[in-house]
């Protein structure tokens, strides 16, 4: 076998091997936008919750008057 | 099309090919490719500043690292499980042999040899891709062939004698 011959072999075989079929490739693409789009949910979700957390803790604070004292500690200082 | 669903599309089957190379089973190769595009999705404002051959590369070092702590976890698994592991998904007979012939080559040959058969890119995309010069790989995947040809010279087209 030349080598030109041995390289169409090898080039069928890894097709044939390891190849994947357009309509495969379509198929994964959807499931992957799938994937995606759960994650960007679930950082949304999490983002969302750190915000009002965030909100609360600093409502809270302000209502013990410890943002205040803190403050007034920094321009004193 | 989106430029990630073009990153996405001209990378997924050397992703896959890689992973199967390593993992050896379809399903589990199709995990790893997703999972290595998620990473690069996570990754996007890094990814999009870098030229195609280093986006490449970089798709190549996660499938890897995933494929790896794939092994990892199956032998942590294997040791505590070994008898309920599941039967491997039915391949055809030269998907076999292919897995079976790539795998007496090194890790590195491997995916030299994928990148030249099943993406078609030649020596110089090779070499960007890993990192390696054109005359390396030209003579690595020389010495590659020899070994292939050997073993799959039995799905030679009929009239071409080895």
């Amino acid at each position: 076998m030349n080598e030109r011959e041995m390289d169409r072999v090898l080039a069928r075989a890894l097709q044939d091997g390891l190849g994947l079929s357009r309509e495969r490739e379509d198929a994964l693409w959807m499931d992957f936008t799938a994937r995606a789009a759960r994650e960007a949910t679930v950082w949304a979700a999490f983002a969302a919750g750190l915000a009002l957390a965030s909100r609360q803790v600093q409502v809270a604070l302000r209502a013990s008057g410890w943002v205040a004292t803190h403050n007034l500690w920094r321009i004193v200082r | 099309m989106t430029t990630f669903e073009a990153l996405y599309r001209d990378n997924l089957r050397l992703v896959y090919a890689v992973a199967l190379s390593r993992v050896r089973e379809a399903a589990r190769a199709e995990d790893c490719a997703q999972e290595t595009f998620l990473r690069a999705w996570r990754n996007q404002p890094r990814l999009r500043d870098l030229a195609p051959p280093a986006q490449r590369a970089w798709l190549l070092t996660t499938v890897r690292n995933l494929a790896a702590d794939f092994w990892r976890r199956q032998a942590l698994e294997t040791d505590s499980q070994a008898e309920a592991k599941a039967p491997p998904a039915p391949q055809t007979e030269l998907r076999l042999d292919v897995l079976q012939a790539l795998s007496e080559l090194a890790e590195g040959d491997r995916e030299l040899v994928i990148m030249r058969y099943l993406e078609e890119m030649n020596s110089r995309e090779i070499g960007e891709a890993v990192g390696m010069p054109e005359g390396t790989v030209r003579r690595r995947l020389a010495q590659c062939r020899r070994v292939l040809a050997q073993r799959l010279a039995q799905w030679a087209p009929e009239g071409v004698e080895s």
